[in-house]
């Protein structure tokens, strides 16, 4: 992890990202989506962020934990999960 | 019985399909001198692997067929398969490439089967201006939106997303043989 932060890490946009900032870009992602999903009956699966780090390239990684995945439920994007149900184990 | 084959490690079509049947397959084979009967096999395709496929639906049209080879000793009756799709790109998503995968894939791999079990498509969909929220993210949404629809129509059940714009893992792109452009490792 060290070498990964001192020799490797570096940012990749022009500026960093922050936690709020990559859920309000998730919360935009899935309500334009999901209606579609749904009428096309397609599942979508989600991709959990590997490797578990909170931030990573001044990106912060917000699937990485239980509470992150538990964020995404119907209540707090005020839409039926139905479609949205199946999560993928990293590879 | 179960029957594994993994493509992940194979750089034959031909080898892959016989080197399952030799060590997996426990149906009746004179040439190799096995027993029982093959009552299910998984599948993992790699799309980036065009021998992979290419032997895979061999031998399930063979197993269908029950015509040729000795794979088509096994009985297409009692031979279910669980497919897990993998690679199916989205940069390349238009109908036509996914019409022509889903034609090899589900005419040929799942009729031949009769029993399809699960299938999915991991390769996420992954968009640097959605994630990160840039100008132009509603085109990228309208690109995935459209590529959910052609899924639906072709009746292909499942598609993945991915975000973490921050992974280093996601930045090259390569061509394959297939015309697809596929994530790699940096």
């Amino acid at each position: 992890m060290i070498d990964f932060r001192e020799k490797v890490e570096k940012q990749m946009f022009d500026r960093q990202y922050s936690v709020d900032d990559i859920w309000a870009n998730y919360t935009y992602f899935p309500k334009a989506v999901l209606p579609v999903t749904e009428k096309a009956n397609v599942l979508l699966a989600h991709h959990p962020g590997d490797p578990p780090l909170s931030m990573m390239n001044g990106v912060a990684r917000v699937f990485i934990n239980y509470a992150g995945y538990k964020h995404v439920r119907p209540r707090s994007l005020n839409y039926n999960y139905a479609s949205f149900r199946r999560i993928e184990a990293a590879r | 019985m179960s029957c594994v084959t993994s493509s992940r490690n194979c750089n034959s079509g031909t080898d892959q399909r016989e080197r399952s049947h030799r060590h997996h397959c426990k149906c009746r084979c004179p040439a190799h001198g096995s027993k029982g009967k093959l009552e299910v096999f998984d599948a993992v395709l790699d799309l980036s692997r065009p021998a992979c496929m290419a032997a895979f639906f061999r031998h399930a049209l063979d197993t269908q067929r029950g015509a040729r080879g000795c794979l088509g000793r096994c009985s297409g009756r009692e031979f279910a398969l669980k497919i897990i799709v993998q690679f199916i790109s989205l940069c390349r998503g238009d109908i036509a490439n996914l019409a022509q995968l889903a034609g090899r894939l589900w005419t040929s791999a799942l009729t031949a089967a009769r029993k399809p079990s699960h299938a999915s498509v991991p390769t996420a969909y992954r968009a640097r201006r959605i994630q990160v929220g840039q100008p132009g993210r509603d085109e990228d949404i309208d690109k995935f939106n459209t590529f959910l629809r052609d899924c639906g129509r072709l009746s292909i059940p499942t598609s993945h997303i991915d975000f973490h714009p921050g992974n280093t893992c996601t930045t090259k792109m390569i061509e394959t043989r297939e015309a697809m452009r596929l994530a790699s490792s940096a």
